[in-house]
C-alpha cells in the first residue's frame, strides 16, 4: 500500500479497515497482559459499546474489568452499574481499587427504562465506564448505545446471557469459566484476526 | 435690599436653627439618595394593555360619589380629569366607559415591580402608585448616578408601564419631583430649596382646607412658603404641614419601612379553557419558569423542592413534585426535569389553571467560575444528569455505596443517596466477592456438586444488637464454573450461598 493511502486510511476513522496497520487509537488498558496483546486497540477501545456473553454471572466477568474501572475512578471519572443482577458489594469493590463516590447504582424500576438510562450517562464526558445488564435488547437499541459511546467518548458494556450472531456493538466477548480463571474469546472486533481466546488467571 | 439677599436670611432663620441637626452630606455627596419611581397610569394600565384605544376612565369612590381617578388619552381630550365627579365627565364625554378601580391587582402590580427594584437598592418602599429606592449606596456598584438611572429606566422601559423618575436627597422630595413629572435629578441637599421652590402649591399632598388656605394667603409656588415665619405656619396650618416640609428638605430625618419580599413563590398561569394538551400546559410552565428563577436569584436563593399543583374543572387538584439532588436554579434544567417528568405521569383530567409553588428556598452557593479549569463545569453538568435520572427513575433507583466498619458481610455495606466521602480500603480486608446476595441461599442438595477451594475463615459475633451469628466461610466452585461464597451455620449446620466471585 502507498505511504499517503495508508495514512489516510489510518487516519479517517469512518473507514472501516479489516485490520489496521498500526492501532490508531490506544484503548483502556484493560490491566490482563494477554488479553491486551489480541485486542486491537491494546485494550478496551474508548467510545464504543462492548458486549460480554456470559452464560451466567459470578464467574470473574467483573474481575474482567475491574483494573479498567479502578483506573477510571483513580482518574476522577465516574462509574455507572445498571440493574446489576446481585448487590454490589462494597468490601471488594474498594479492595479493587475503586473509590465509591465515583461509583452510581441505578435500579431502573422498570425494564425499559434500562436504555435510555445507559444512553443518558454514555453521552457524558464525565463518565468512564458504564456496565449494564439489560436483559433483552433489540439490536436497533444497541446502535443507539453504540452512538451514545461514540459521542461520549466512554465505554459502555453490556452483560448478556444468550448469544446472537450479529450486533451493533463494537466489540464481543463470549466468556467461559476455565480451569483456574477465566475463559475469554474475542467474536468480533475491529480487526479480524479471527476468533482468538485467551484464557486469563484470576485470583 | 436685592430679593435673594433678603430670602437667605430669612430661610436659614426659618427653618435651619429649630430643625434637628443631621450629618452634613459630605464632599463627595455621601449621605442618603431616594429615587422615587412614580407610576402615573398605574391604575389604568393594570386594566388594559392599550389603554389609548378608547375614552374610557377609571373610577373612584370619594365621600360616597364616584369620581375619575385617571381617564385614557381620548377621555383627556374632551376634558376629563383625575378628581372630576363622574356625573360631570359624562356631560363632557358621553361615550365615556367607566371602570370600577381594581386597588388589589395595582397593589399586586406594585409588588413585583418592588420584587424587581430589590436589585438596585437593599432599601425599597411601597407608595401609592410609586416606589422609592435609596440608592445612594448602590451608586459604586453600578458606577455612578447617571448609569444607575439609565439602568432603571432602560429596564422598566420594558415594562408596560409609564414611569416618571426623579431623584432626591429626601424620600418626600423625590416622590413630588416624580409626580410632578420633572425628571431631575438633586443630589445636594443645598439644592433641594431653590429647585422646589418652582413647583406649584397644588402639587402638596395638603388638605382641602389647607389648599384654600394657602391660595388665600396668596402663595402659589413653594419658594413662597419658604418665607414665611415658621411660627405663623405652624399656627395656621398646623404642626404636621411643617412637619412634612421639614421632612422635604432633609431637615428631619424620615424613617421608611423597606419592602420585604415574600418568602414563598407561587404563580399561577390559568389557560383559555380546559386542556390536555401537554405542549399548552408546558407552554404555561415555561411563561412561569422565568419568574421563579429570577424570584431566586434577586434574594441570592436556589432550591430542590418544586411543586406544580393542576386545578381541574370538578376534580380535585392533583400536584407534581418535582426534587433535585442539588440546589438549582437553572431554568433550562428545571424546564427539562419537568418535561421528563411529563413523559411520565399522565394527567388525571384536563386542566384549567396550574400553580408553579416553591415553598423551599436555601441559600444559593454560587461558586466563581473557574478560569482555566474546566472540569468544575463538567461537575455541575454531571449533577444535572443525576436530577435527569432520579426525575424519571425515581429517588430510590439513584444510589451510591457506602462501606460500613462492621465485621459481618451483610452489615459492611449500605446503599445511600448522597455520594459518599471518599472511602480507603482498610488494608486488612479480606477476599470479598463482587456479588452480594440480598438474603443467603440455603443450599440444600446442590451442595454434593460443589467443590471448596480455600481455608475456613471464621466471622461470628454480634450480641450486642441481636444479630448474632457463627458462621465458617469458604470459596468454592460449583460445576458450571461460578465461583460461590459459602458458609456453614454453626447455629444450625446448615450451608448457605452468600456471594459471588463476579
Amino acid at each position: 500500500m502507498k505511504e499517503p493511502l495508508k495514512k489516510l486510511l489510518n487516519n479517517n476513522q469512518l473507514i472501516w479497515c479489516g485490520e489496521r496497520c498500526t492501532p490508531t487509537r490506544r484503548g483502556l488498558p484493560t490491566g490482563h497482559a494477554a488479553l491486551d496483546a489480541i485486542l486491537p486497540e491494546a485494550g478496551w477501545l474508548p467510545g464504543a459499546l462492548i458486549e460480554v456473553i456470559s452464560p451466567q454471572w459470578g464467574i470473574g466477568e467483573i474481575e474482567l474489568f475491574l483494573p479498567a474501572m479502578a483506573a477510571a475512578t483513580q482518574a476522577d471519572k465516574q462509574l455507572v452499574w445498571i440493574a446489576p443482577p446481585y448487590i454490589p458489594y462494597p468490601p471488594a469493590l474498594v479492595s479493587g481499587g475503586i473509590s465509591l463516590s465515583h461509583l452510581l447504582v441505578l435500579h431502573p424500576p422498570r425494564h425499559q427504562d434500562i436504555p435510555w438510562a445507559m444512553e443518558t450517562v454514555l453521552r457524558q464526558r464525565r463518565c468512564a465506564m458504564v456496565l449494564a445488564w439489560p436483559g433483552r435488547l433489540i439490536s436497533k437499541t444497541v446502535r443507539r448505545l453504540q452512538l451514545a459511546a461514540e459521542a461520549g467518548g466512554g465505554v459502555g458494556v453490556l452483560f448478556r446471557s444468550e448469544h446472537r450472531d450479529s450486533s451493533f456493538a463494537a466489540t464481543r466477548l463470549l466468556l467461559k469459566p476455565g480451569t483456574s480463571g477465566l475463559q475469554v474469546t474475542i467474536l468480533k472486533s475491529r480487526a479480524t484476526r479471527g476468533r482468538q481466546t485467551v484464557a486469563l488467571a484470576l485470583h | 435690599m436685592s430679593r435673594s439677599a433678603a430670602a437667605a436670611p430669612l430661610q436659614h432663620s426659618l427653618f435651619s436653627p429649630q430643625s434637628p441637626v443631621l450629618p452634613r452630606p459630605s464632599a463627595t455627596g455621601r449621605s442618603v439618595l431616594w429615587m422615587s419611581l412614580f407610576f402615573p397610569r398605574l391604575s389604568l394600565q393594570v386594566l388594559e394593555a392599550d389603554v389609548d384605544a378608547r375614552p374610557w376612565a377609571v373610577i373612584d369612590e370619594a365621600h360616597g360619589k364616584p369620581i375619575v381617578h385617571a381617564a385614557s388619552q381620548p377621555a383627556r381630550k374632551m376634558g376629563v380629569e383625575s378628581g372630576m365627579a363622574l356625573t360631570a365627565a359624562y356631560a363632557l364625554c358621553p361615550e365615556l366607559e367607566a371602570e370600577p378601580r381594581d386597588r388589589s391587582a395595582e397593589q399586586a402590580c406594585l409588588t413585583d415591580l418592588a420584587d424587581g427594584a430589590m436589585q438596585y437598592s437593599s432599601v425599597v418602599s411601597l407608595e401609592p402608585q410609586a416606589l422609592l429606592l435609596e440608592v445612594a449606596a448602590s451608586l459604586k456598584l453600578f458606577g455612578g448616578l447617571q448609569a444607575l438611572y439609565e439602568r432603571v429606566e432602560g429596564d422598566l422601559r420594558q415594562q408596560p408601564y409609564d414611569v416618571e423618575i426623579a431623584v432626591a436627597p429626601s424620600p418626600q422630595a423625590a416622590l413630588l419631583l416624580a409626580r410632578c413629572a420633572m425628571q431631575t435629578c438633586i443630589t445636594e441637599r443645598a439644592a433641594l430649596r431653590a429647585e422646589l421652590g418652582r413647583l406649584p402649591l397644588a402639587v402638596l399632598p395638603v388638605s382641602e382646607k389647607q389648599a384654600t388656605l394657602l391660595g388665600r394667603m396668596g402663595l402659589r409656588e413653594l419658594r413662597d412658603v419658604w418665607r414665611l415665619p415658621r411660627a405663623g405656619l405652624i399656627k395656621r396650618l398646623g404642626l404636621e404641614f411643617i412637619d412634612y416640609l421639614d421632612r422635604l428638605l432633609c431637615d428631619k430625618p424620615e424613617l421608611r419601612l423597606s419592602h420585604k419580599s415574600a418568602a414563598n413563590f407561587s404563580a399561577s398561569w390559568c389557560f383559555p379553557q380546559e386542556t390536555e394538551n401537554l405542549t399548552f400546559i408546558l407552554y404555561g410552565i415555561e411563561q412561569l419558569l422565568p419568574r421563579l428563577v429570577n424570584f431566586m436569584r434577586l434574594r441570592e436563593l436556589a432550591l430542590n423542592r418544586l411543586q406544580v399543583v393542576f386545578y381541574h374543572q370538578d376534580k380535585q387538584a392533583s400536584r407534581l413534585e418535582l426534587g433535585t439532588r442539588q440546589l438549582c436554579r437553572d431554568e433550562t434544567h428545571l424546564s427539562t426535569l419537568i418535561r421528563e417528568r411529563f413523559n411520565q405521569e399522565k394527567l388525571s383530567a384536563p386542566v384549567l389553571e396550574l400553580v408553579l409553588l416553591a415553598e423551599e428556598f436555601h441559600p444559593a452557593v454560587i461558586g466563581n467560575q473557574s478560569l482555566f479549569a474546566p472540569g468544575e463545569e463538567q461537575g455541575s453538568d454531571w449533577q444535572q444528569v443525576l436530577d435527569q435520572l432520579q426525575t424519571r427513575l425515581g429517588e430510590e433507583a439513584v444510589c451510591h455505596l457506602q462501606l460500613r466498619d462492621e465485621h459481618r458481610p451483610e452489615y459492611a455495606w449500605a446503599y445511600t443517596p448522597v455520594q459518599p466521602i471518599e472511602q480507603k480500603s482498610h488494608g486488612l480486608l479480606k477476599r470479598r466477592p463482587i456479588w452480594l446476595m440480598s438474603q443467603p441461599q440455603r443450599l440444600g442438595s446442590g451442595l454434593k456438586e460443589i467443590q471448596l477451594t480455600s481455608e475456613t475463615e471464621r466471622i461470628e459475633g454480634g450480641w450486642w444488637d441481636g444479630f448474632d451469628i457463627r458462621r465458617d466461610y469458604y470459596r468454592a466452585r460449583d460445576r458450571h464454573g461460578r465461583r460461590l461464597w459459602l458458609f456453614r451455620n454453626l447455629q444450625d449446620g446448615e450451608w448457605y450461598l452468600q456471594g459471588l466471585f463476579g
